[in-house]
């Protein structure tokens, strides 16, 4: 009698931390899959502040988002850890920038390239010639 | 006796006049031009993906070149305003090296701004342009800098740079082209710029080239004798 009702007994704490084991897992796993994929907002920054109508990319595709007026955006798809955005302006260095754990608003910073402008614009006509070997 | 004239002719009189684009007459470029066509319409505001939209399906790398070279030499135009602008304030600051240092800042601020808002640039500007839409294609190109013979003036020694082009690596070698020239040509008096595509200026062959190019850098020559 006795030694029946230890096993009984034993056998209900082991269902009863089994159960609890699953649950905790269930719980993780759930907060886990929470974590991986959420949206993403930020501001392009530079030296001289914030980058109007810089171009986000999501690496390897061919979704993206223009950043607006204040360099502000919010990427429109969903993001996970280990995603790499490009960011990217013209007279920019480009930008890759890891998406990490805790990546929710980001500030990727944009370095200035070095552009000497110089130009001479053509202002005639290409010479219509009888014998052109390159028409 | 009478075929070796004629192969002595073809290879000495006509092959160096169309010697680096005779590299890729084996090349149709209809379907990259194809491509570049479609997309004529679009805007600068995402470059890699621009990029990626006129060169993904295409085999070769000096197809997606000419499909890049194609949608930049028929989209952006020539802007003479921005141009007369700065030399005006460049011959106003040469005595003022500071004020002209930040003139020049600004300066360059407006042409990238105009680029992406206009699609209208300069020289500089059309160089960049082809540089970094290649690179994202993952072929080597570099902006070279140097004197343009525009309006059949002498080159004169001592003359700062007045003109950007490029060059670019095909099947590991180096070729030349004018995006810029090859665009159009700008009407002054009227300050009006019209489209005129001119395929010459498309890996030209590097002694014509440097007929009314001469770059800062002679290693950009490419001709043997440098």
């Amino acid at each position: 009698m006795k030694t029946q009702t230890s096993t009984s007994k034993l056998s209900y704490v082991k269902t009863m931390v089994s159960l609890c084991a699953l649950g905790l897992l269930g719980l993780v796993s759930h907060r886990a899959t929470a974590q991986t994929e959420r949206t993403v907002a930020g501001k392009v920054l530079t030296a001289n502040g914030p980058l109007p109508y810089a171009a986000i990319t999501l690496k390897g595709t061919q979704i993206g988002v223009q950043a607006d007026e204040n360099g502000a955006f919010t990427f429109p798809k969903d993001l996970k850890e280990n995603d790499v955005l490009i960011i990217s302006s013209l007279a920019y260095t480009d930008h890759e920038f890891v998406i990490k754990e805790n990546s929710y608003f980001i500030e990727p910073y944009l370095e200035g390239e070095e552009i000497l402008i110089i130009g001479a614009l053509r202002t005639e006509p290409v010479a219509r010639c009888t014998t052109s070997i390159n028409d | 006796m009478k075929i070796s004239l004629f192969l002595g002719i073809f290879f000495f009189i006509l092959y160096p006049v169309t010697g680096q684009q005779q590299d890729f007459t084996h090349i149709d470029f209809t379907r990259a031009e194809t491509n570049a066509r479609q997309y004529l319409g679009e805007d600068l505001s995402n470059l890699p993906v621009l990029t990626y939209k006129l060169t993904a399906h295409l085999t070769t790398d000096v197809e997606r070149f000419r499909a890049i070279y194609y949608w930049v030499t028929h989209t952006i135009e020539g802007n003479n305003h921005l141009l007369s602008t700065n030399d005006r304030q460049v011959k106003k600051l040469r005595n003022s090296p500071q004020e002209l240092k930040q003139w020049q800042h600004t300066f360059t601020a407006k042409v990238f701004v105009t680029l992406q808002k206009d699609k209208s640039t300069v020289c500089t500007g059309y160089a960049y342009l082809i540089q970094k839409m290649t690179q994202y294609a993952g072929i080597e190109c570099e902006i070279v800098n140097g004197f343009g013979l525009a309006n059949a003036k002498q080159f004169k020694e001592g003359d700062p740079p007045n003109h950007s082009w490029n060059a670019v690596k095909l099947n590991g070698k180096w070729y030349l082209c004018d995006a810029t020239w090859a665009a159009g040509y700008t009407i002054v008096t009227e300050d009006k710029f019209e489209f005129d595509y001119d395929n010459k200026y498309f890996l030209m062959e590097p002694s014509q080239f440097s007929k009314d190019h001469k770059p800062q850098d002679r290693r950009w020559l490419l001709t043997p004798n440098k």
